[in-house]
């Protein structure tokens, strides 16, 4: 009997670590939220994933409960504590899985994500995957525990009848008040006068948790429409639509902010955006005055107010003069101005053509016509230009 | 009782039954098979229009739908009807008439569909002659299901008569509403609905024919089989009442989940969400019934075959019952609609629940009525198995076919591009679809393995064709003799249940279409939105006689993934002329709502090389060739008609139009053909190719026309 009681708190307490781990799921997912730009509380996947998760764990707290009252003899004894160790054996495999799923999101944070599943992480979506497969796994095996159980218990039952039904508080409450389970031989009680071509009726009532269920759900109707049609709490189709697309643009400026990062002598272009220029004029004014005058007149170094160019004039030559240096005394800047405020030099530098300020340094270097390229807009990569090809393409290939 | 009488029970009618379930099971899942293997072998459809996918594959539903599930049903009532009243069937005639009405019906389903005569509304596509037929065959069985009932000997009806008393009132007006048409030729309408509210109407049909064809009628077959097979008492009365009631109540509100995320008003997508998630606990009490009568038998259903088809039959039902409103809810929805997964999840219900129930029943049936054994345990058995395992083999893998191609569809380039072309998700897919066609082909073998079963089962013994049964007459007073559950009442009182079924099924109904049909704001008007040109009706006349909607839909949800690889999202008011709407429900192939679109927008020859060969523009694609399309001429006798019909349903041609139609026919028709002729095709103006060239570049551009808007 006591190791009974010790055997049901065991199954309890791994159920509430299982609870805590789940909720900690859920915070994680809600800080997440909060914090990534991505909003994976936000994701269809990932939420109904997780739901799944939830919804799966109750199963699985209800098969143990009824494999907990479907044990009750002494010949089940052994099976039991078996059953019990292998279920939290797999609970905390589940369990440290959730965890896992944690980690996992955490990370999906900080890594750039190359290849998202559905807009997870991957290792997001496996762990959860992986979860989901294993609580599948367990409810399969405590099916079949149950199953077992009670065809063994039919076989028996004339044995097992004349037993004495003592099962834990825990046990009673579950089978009677939940599942309003009533042993095979009380059916002669409940049995209705009914008989229809040899069919008869039990006047058994209503399982708790069906009937409890069925009001859930009418409540959770309700709050829908309420929700979706009175107060407007959430969202409607078109409504959703409008921040979906909001958030997938600001995601994709961030983006594109980021790729800029990654702006070199290959990709460069003069900017003419004015917030970028003035940046560039900024950097300018406290680096590059020493050698080339306050508007760029040329001191030491040469005049960037003319034609003449010593190393070219395209963006990209002068993204890597400033980048590389000169052999002829310009030092490298690489390490000094990030990747971006060099093309926002640069593009200043850009806007001094044909100047003319005073005590201009005499031209070196040869003589460009003034094929400028300059960008039209701020595209700072090249990727806009793939995408109109890509979608020009797309169109041809589209089915 | 001295006063016994006694009578026969008609087995010669349920015999008949049981061999046309048996034939069509065989027929049904043999297209489906071919259906399956054609979406990965496209050349499977042999060339011919008649046994191409959008032909085959409503005549896989139909056949599966309404001549597998529907004579199991008619077999299984007509059985159990006349033991639960004790009485022999009303009529002999009228059950004759039935038999052979349904099968006609059957035949002439199979005949129209492959030869393309369509309504364009999945489940409902038989044209308006057969829908008269059917009309009058139901007719014909709720006559003699009711004059049994009447001259009963047993005072109260059981539960399973109330399913089929239910069941009989709601298809009745299920297919009397949704089959409104207007005949504009002998074999050929028009829906009397048009886009939204056609849809609203058609899948306020479609679920209820799941729900009232596939379900109600298959839980009275359970209620009355699975207790005679178990030998054990139903497990509790008064749970049969709630769910009953609580089942048809609300099960005829959730169609709009079929619906969600699309131009139906968000109020008619949120009652079929929420009318879908209550519908759970009413879903599951039949199951929670079937299975808990089981308890103390079983060790018997790990020996007894007929056992074990039910358990699967009933654990399938409950997984799919508890699948479907979890698939009503919005953001699985997003996922799940347009993909094999809802592919999946009607096979569960159809392999699962109809068929092996179905299975379940002949198996014990069948020998009952030849007064004899079953010929052999263990092929029964190789069936189970077999049937297990197809059932697997499809299911998982269009599941995974499912995620799969949703995750595709949404996938992006992090610079907001779509990662994947469409075609790239088809190919991917077709692994999924070999599967899937291997696990149909192992179902249909052990159905083939049980015909042979049952076949020598039934040569091995003789047909009891009229079985005695005495029983006293129901005596005119009533008293009962202690205190009864209120619901006795109504149980000894066949007509009022009628009655109040009927009203109970009706209001979900009523509360959906009222506010739709009348309220303006439902259907914002686009001013800039026309009919179609004759040319365009043409072709669009020919695009739902093809099937297309079997693989295409036209509905462009809003979602980022859609807009950004379809455009604009579509709206109610772009749908106003079309009847029948074919927003589809399905994408093999991907979305056309905008295929005319500046976005979509392809040349006059990439349409006419790709329906005449899609891999040549579409390398890998699984669409069929459409040859005959270059061969046809278009019917212009009919334009007249066509036109004709339109007006009459409200579509704004000018008076005498339809006179003048085919001028404006052929002047289009001259102009594609100009076209096509500048990139080097050669084409005749009157073939039917043109028309659905016409159509086709028509699709989702008034919109954009004169983009206004106007909410009255």
């Amino acid at each position: 009997m006591i190791r009974k009681i010790k055997s049901a708190s065991l199954v309890v307490a791994t159920m509430m670590a299982m609870n805590s781990y789940a909720q900690d799921a859920a915070t994680t997912a809600v800080a997440a939220a909060e914090k990534a730009p991505e909003s994976i509380g936000s994701n269809p996947l990932f939420l109904s994933m997780a739901v799944l998760t939830g919804v799966l764990l109750m199963v699985i707290f209800i098969l143990s409960a009824v494999l907990r009252t479907s044990v009750k003899t002494r010949v089940r004894e052994a099976i039991n504590s078996r059953t019990v160790q292998s279920i939290v054996v797999l609970l905390m495999l589940a369990g440290s899985q959730s965890a896992f799923a944690q980690a996992a999101e955490k990370t999906a944070e900080s890594i750039y994500i190359d290849t998202p599943i559905g807009n997870m992480h991957p290792l997001a979506f496996y762990s959860l995957f992986g979860v989901l497969i294993i609580e599948l796994f367990v409810i399969l095996w405590l099916c079949l525990v149950i199953l077992r159980i009670i065809v063994k218990k039919e076989e028996v039952s004339a044995a097992a009848a004349n037993q004495v039904k003592s099962g834990s508080a825990f046990s009673t409450f579950i089978s009677r008040k939940i599942f309003g389970v009533k042993p095979v031989e009380a059916d002669k009680d409940v049995l209705l006068d009914h008989d229809y071509d040899g069919i008869k009726e039990l006047d058994n009532d209503l399982p708790p948790w069906w009937k409890y269920g069925f009001y859930m759900t009418i409540i959770t109707g309700v709050i829908y429409m309420v929700g979706y049609h009175i107060t407007g709490t959430f969202k409607l189709s078109n409504e959703e639509y409008d921040t979906e697309v909001a958030e997938a643009e600001a995601k994709e400026a961030a983006y594109r902010a980021k790729m800029a990062m990654n702006v070199d002598e290959t990709n460069a272009v003069f900017l003419s955006d004015a917030d970028k220029i003035a940046i560039g004029k900024d950097i300018f004014m406290k680096n590059c005055v020493a050698c080339h005058g306050d508007k760029g007149q040329g001191i030491i170094g040469p005049n960037l107010t003319d034609n003449h160019w010593l190393y070219g004039n395209k963006p990209g030559d002068l993204y890597k003069i400033v980048k590389n240096g000169t052999n002829k005394g310009m030092k490298p800047w690489k390490d000094d101005i990030s990747a971006v405020n060099i093309q926002n030099v640069i593009s200043y530098i850009h806007t001094l053509k044909g100047s003319n300020p005073a005590g201009a340094k005499a031209p070196e270097g040869e003589l460009f016509e003034d094929e400028g390229a300059v960008a039209s807009t701020a595209a700072s990569d090249s990727t806009a230009a793939s995408t109109v090809k890509d979608s020009v393409k797309s169109l041809e290939v589209k089915l | 009782m001295n006063n016994k009488e006694t009578f026969h029970y008609d087995n010669k009618i349920v015999k008949w039954f049981a061999y046309a379930t048996m034939l069509w099971a065989l027929v049904g899942m043999l297209v489906g098979v071919l259906a399956a293997f054609q979406l990965v072998f496209p050349d499977l459809n042999l060339g011919l229009a008649q046994t191409t996918f959008g032909r085959v594959r409503p005549l896989h539903t139909n056949a599966v739908i309404f001549a597998f599930v529907g004579n199991g049903i008619f077999m299984g009532v007509y059985y159990s009807l006349q033991r639960l009243c004790k009485a022999r069937m009303f009529s002999d005639t009228l059950s004759k008439i039935h038999f052979w009405g349904w099968q006609l019906i059957i035949v002439l389903a199979a005949v129209t569909l492959l030869a393309g005569f369509t309504t364009g509304k999945e489940y409902a596509e038989l044209e308006w002659p057969i829908d008269i037929l059917i009309t009058i065959i139901w007719v014909v069985f709720g006559w003699n299901m009711f004059g049994t009932i009447i001259k009963r000997r047993e005072r109260h009806l059981y539960v399973a008569i109330w399913f089929y008393i239910a069941t009989f009132v709601t298809v009745a007006v299920l297919h009397l509403v949704n089959s409104f048409e207007l005949p504009y030729s002998m074999m050929k309408s028009y829906s009397w609905y048009a886009g939204m509210q056609d849809a609203l109407v058609q899948w306020w049909y479609g679920h209820n024919a799941v729900a009232f064809f596939l379900t109600t009628p298959y839980l009275g077959l359970m209620y009355y089989f699975l207790p005679k097979a178990a030998d054990r008492p139903v497990y509790s009365y008064r749970l049969s009442i709630i769910h009953f009631w609580a089942l048809i109540f609300l099960y005829i509100w959730a169609g709009p989940h079929h619906l969600l995320y699309t131009s139906l008003p968000d109020w008619a997508q949120s009652l079929g969400t929420v009318f879908s998630f209550m519908l759970i606990a009413p879903s599951w009490g039949g199951m929670i019934n079937g299975l808990l009568t089981l308890r103390g038998v079983w060790d018997k259903v790990r020996e007894d075959v007929v056992l074990k088809f039910m358990v699967i039959a009933v654990t399938a039902y409950g997984m799919a019952t508890f699948e479907g409103p979890l698939l009503s809810f919005k953001n699985i929805n997003a996922i799940a609609h347009f993909t094999d997964w809802i592919v999946a999840h009607v096979h569960v219900g159809a392999l699962g629940w109809n068929g092996f129930l179905t299975f379940g029943i002949l198996y014990w049936l069948i020998p009952r009525i030849f007064k004899t054994d079953l010929y052999s345990k263990s092929l029964a058995n190789t069936h189970f198995w077999l049937g297990t395992l197809g059932i697997l083999l499809y299911a998982v893998p269009m599941y995974w076919a499912g995620w799969t191609q949703s995750l595709m569809w949404k996938e992006f380039t992090d610079d907001g591009s779509i990662k994947y072309q469409f075609l790239e998700t088809v190919v991917r897919l077709k692994p999924f679809y070999l599967l899937r066609s291997i696990g149909g082909t192992l179902y249909l073998v052990g159905a083939i393995i049980m015909v042979y079963n049952l076949i020598k089962t039934i040569k091995s013994g003789s047909a009891v064709n009229d079985e005695a049964a005495e029983a006293a007459p129901l005596t005119d007073e009533y008293v009962p003799h202690h205190k009864e559950h209120w619901h006795r009442w109504v149980e000894r009182k066949p007509v009022q249940l009628m009655i109040l079924s009927l009203v109970v099924i009706l209001i979900g109904g009523i509360v959906e279409f009222v506010p739709s049909f009348l309220i303006k704001s439902n259907v914002p008007t686009i001013s800039s939105v026309k009919p179609y040109t004759p040319l365009e009706l043409q072709g669009r006349d020919i695009y739902v006689r093809e099937g297309c909607y079997t693989c295409h839909s036209q509905m462009v949800r809003p979602f980022r993934s859609e807009t950004a690889r379809y455009g604009e999202y579509s709206k109610a008011g772009e749908f106003v002329y079309d009847h029948p709407f074919q927003w589809g429900s399905k994408r093999t192939g991907p979305d056309l709502a905008r295929e005319g679109s500046l976005k979509l927008r392809k040349s006059n020859s990439w349409h006419f090389n790709h329906l005449y060969d899609p891999s040549t523009t579409s390398a890998g694609s699984v669409m069929p060739k459409y040859p005959w399309l270059f061969e046809n001429d278009i019917d212009m006798d009919i334009t007249e008609a066509k036109i004709k019909a339109m007006q009459t349903l409200g579509v704004p041609y000018e008076v005498g139009y339809e006179k003048i139609a085919n001028d404006d026919l052929k002047k289009q028709a001259e102009e594609i053909t100009a076209d096509l002729q500048k990139e080097g095709i050669k084409a005749m103006p009157q073939k039917e190719i043109i028309a659905v060239i016409a159509y086709l570049q028509r699709l989702g551009t008034d919109i954009s026309a004169e983009p206004k808007v106007s909410q009255k």
